[in-house]
């Protein structure tokens, strides 16, 4: 629905009630990001701690949603775990179709509910269940326990967490329609603390489409060249693990712990690999026709007399790496199996892997003890790695509570800070150098995703600090825009400033589309501010030493430059966050609906 | 001699047919009875939207919002003739709810006030100006084929094709009836 304004349902978990409100902003902030912050600026409190219950969990879809091709994602922003500052994981699955067609254009949860419980939200309905009998229960029986209990097969989304997330873990995810995740910073445990085990989100509406001739012209020519060119075989084709196999070759994949920036034994785990023989088929987040989804199978012989249970698992290059190359685990089945365990668990996977590899290399050097670890980690050891999976989520003692709270923690009590690979959270699966260390250190999400800093490593061999900053400035500004729109970032080099004008105008947001310019630059600061408010300083921000200490193909990485680039990009941030252009007119207010 | 439409005929004229199912479909649907009444007098045959590749989906929506945006104008994944659903969880593949094509169709004899009428060639031609929003059509469908909008309006496959450009992965494609399979051998056209 197109509308000037954003209309918020806004949910009190203690009550079982909501409202909705009509927010004021479209033409300021677009929607995704920039909405997300604006309702964390009217709902959240900066100076509490994560876990307060009133804090919210948001989440933001955006203008485009629905309305073109790959605008398929959702931002779901909260106060973090992590770091309990202000945070935003992106997730796809039905859940940005089904937040459009319940005629939202964003959800806010507050409040905690008396027992566990499933919100249940539509275009016309809004319900709290109880759901006592499935607390404890892993993430993918959860997901067919809802499939049973509501309606609208194929046109609903179910968001749930894990043991993971019920216990409070930073590193817990939340599960959506089973192969998308919001993974990152801990929106599983934000869930749990709220007493919530799922969300299921209705998508049962239908709206008016504009009445102009363009927008039809326009999708379809978006969808051509989105399906028709060779721009998104990438992750049509063998999707993102073709980067095993690149950044193995170019030494700039993380290997145990990242002692190693390659490895030999590589190709058990190559996207190659695993499209050749664990690959069942593709799917799709709702409106994407690309479907980079990649699901394998794992078999596992569980009686002697032949009897054998399947699972379906996806897979993508950051999973591989935190599971594969990382641990050791180099056959790819062995890498799905420990995925499959971790996201039952509800675990964020990515986080899990890296912070074993920590846990490894720390018992290899008996500065924990298996009394600490409960199971003889080592490289290569799936079996001992599921085990400690499991003992990450429940935390079973108190080593596995304390690592789950994120390796730094861990590392401080017990030693092995400087082989903590922790950039702002457990790093992504990138080890190209210099710039992307700083920019998932000091990046907004702390993700490979915020700007293409590991691009950058690889097509810029010179040291220049004014280069890199501005491109990492710049670029984030890029894809702050997109995120509020909301896109796939896979569709980066498909949606350019001016084809999104383009599609702005089509819809009938011609205010956003003749400023996208100060638009995106308005939404980068604001949340910039936002993070800053909530007790971010990038200046403070550290880079432990076993990133200075590797190889790429570059040669060493440079730790005079590192520092320097990252402290000129903090002052860049800071910046960022207090040179905001001028508001068009005063956003914030709201109405009653 | 039968002729067989989409294949002999230039394409031009294929996409005016399908231009007539758009612009007819909701208010004119007498003067479709008719057209349809010349191409079986002149031996043209009709095709139908079948799905036969559903095991290639990945679920990304994109026939039915082709359906919804070209054909009723709208956003939707609901009020359209084909509807995409997961067959029993995202870990068993999807199954495509789109009218099959029935004759006798089950829908166009549950029609109490006559807006359902069997199509020449496969499939109903439903006049939305007779419909009463009473929904026996759904309820008639065996295989959920018709969705009913919150005001009962109903919306059934009109076997355009135009979804089918749209589908990545080339689940869909339009193919003639097989006359044989039909029960009755003549179209129940004369429902109450």
């Amino acid at each position: 629905m197109i509308r000037d304004h954003f209309r918020v349902l806004v949910v009190d978990l203690a009550s079982g009630r909501g409202s909705v409100a009509s927010v004021e902003g479209r033409d300021s902030v677009a929607g995704g990001s920039g909405l997300a912050a604006e309702l964390f600026a009217k709902y959240g409190h900066p100076d509490r701690a994560w876990n307060d219950p009133d804090q919210p969990l948001i989440l933001a879809i955006g203008p485009l949603t629905g309305y073109f091709p790959l605008m398929s994602k959702t931002v779901c922003a909260f106060k973090s775990p992590y770091h309990n500052q202000y945070a935003e994981s992106h997730g796809g699955g039905r859940s940005a179709y089904a937040l459009r067609f319940a005629d939202l254009d964003a959800l806010v949860i507050r409040g905690k509910a008396k027992r566990p419980s499933c919100l249940s939200v539509g275009s016309g309905h809004l319900e709290l269940k109880e759901a006592h009998y499935l607390w404890g229960m892993d993430a993918q029986m959860t997901g067919k326990m809802f499939r049973r209990m509501a309606k609208g097969s194929g046109h609903r989304s179910i968001l749930r967490i894990g043991p993971a997330g019920e216990r409070g873990s930073a590193m817990a995810g939340i599960n959506v329609d089973t192969y998308r995740h919001f993974g990152r910073l801990g929106g599983g445990a934000v869930m749990g603390i709220k007493n919530l085990k799922g969300i299921i989100i209705q998508g049962d509406g239908a709206f008016a489409l504009p009445e102009n001739k363009e927008y039809p012209l326009l999708f379809e020519g978006v969808h051509k060249q989105l399906t028709d060119t060779d721009m998104m075989s990438k992750y049509h084709n063998l999707g993102t693990p073709v980067n095993v196999a690149v950044l193995n070759g170019i030494q700039a994949l993380p290997c145990r712990n990242l002692q190693q920036t390659s490895s030999p034994n590589i190709d058990g785990i190559t996207g190659e690999t695993f499209a050749r023989d664990s690959l069942l088929r593709n799917a799709a987040c709702s409106g994407c026709p690309v479907g980079c989804i990649h699901i394998g199978f794992v078999r596992e012989r569980f009686m002697e007399e032949n009897q054998y249970l399947y699972r379906q698992v996806s897979y993508d290059h950051e999973p591989i790496f935190a599971t594969g190359s990382m641990l050791g685990v180099t056959n790819c089945f062995a890498v799905l199996s420990l995925i499959d365990t971790m996201e039952k668990m509800g675990l964020d996977v990515m986080s899990a892997g890296v912070a074993l590899a920590w846990a490894t290399e720390a018992f290899e050097k008996s500065m924990i003890s298996e009394k600490a670890t409960l199971v003889p980690l080592k490289f290569g050891d799936e079996q001992a790695y599921k085990e400690a999976a499991r003992h990450l989520a429940y935390g079973t003692n108190d080593f596995y509570r304390l690592l789950s709270q994120g390796t730094m923690k861990a590392a401080e009590q017990y030693g092995g800070k400087e082989f903590a690979c922790v950039l702002g959270q457990e790093m992504a699966g990138y080890a190209t150098g210099e710039v992307f260390f700083a920019s998932q250190v000091l990046g907004f999400r702390h993700s490979h995703l915020d700007t293409a800093g590991y691009t950058y490593d690889q097509k810029n061999k010179e040291k220049d600090l004014a280069k890199a900053v501005d491109f990492l400035a710049k670029d984030e500004q890029g894809r702050v825009l997109l995120t509020s729109m909301v896109a796939c970032l896979f569709a980066r080099s498909v949606y350019t400033d001016e084809l999104l004008s383009k599609c702005l105008h089509a819809v009938g947001y011609g205010a956003i589309a003749d400023n996208i310019e100060a638009v995106s630059r308005r939404i980068q600061s604001l949340r910039w501010r936002t993070r800053l408010a909530t007790g971010f300083n990038p200046r403070e921000m550290m880079i432990p030493k076993r990133f200075t200490e590797i190889h790429t193909w570059k040669g060493p990485v440079d730790g005079n430059f590192l520092q320097a680039l990252k402290n000129a990009y903090a002052d860049r941030i800071v910046h960022l966050a207090n040179d905001a252009p001028s508001q068009p007119y005063d956003c914030g207010g709201d109405r009653v609906g | 001699m039968t002729r067989k439409y989409q294949d002999d005929f230039p394409l031009p004229l294929s996409r005016l047919y399908r231009l007539f199912c758009d612009k007819l479909y909701a208010r004119e649907g007498p003067l479709l009875v008719w057209i349809d009444s010349i191409f079986e007098r002149e031996g043209f045959m009709v095709k139908i939207l079948k799905t036969p590749r559903m095991e290639r989906c990945i679920g990304c929506h994109s026939c039915s919002l082709a359906c919804a945006r070209l054909v009723h104008k709208r956003l939707s994944w609901d009020t359209v003739g084909i509807r995409i659903a997961s067959s029993g969880g995202l870990s068993t593949g999807f199954e495509a709810r789109v009218c099959l094509a029935c004759n006798p169709a089950p829908c166009v004899l549950a029609c109490p006030t006559g807006a359902y009428a069997q199509r020449k060639g496969g499939g109903v031609i439903v006049r939305k100006n007779l419909c009463t929003r009473c929904g026996e059509c759904a309820k008639a469908c065996p295989v959920d084929a018709i969705y009913l909008d919150p005001t009962a309006e109903p919306f059934v496959c009109l076997h355009c094709g135009r979804c089918i450009p749209f589908c990545p992965h080339d689940c869909l494609e339009m193919a003639e009836v097989e006359r044989d399979i039909s029960v009755a051998g003549k179209s129940p056209e004369a429902a109450p």
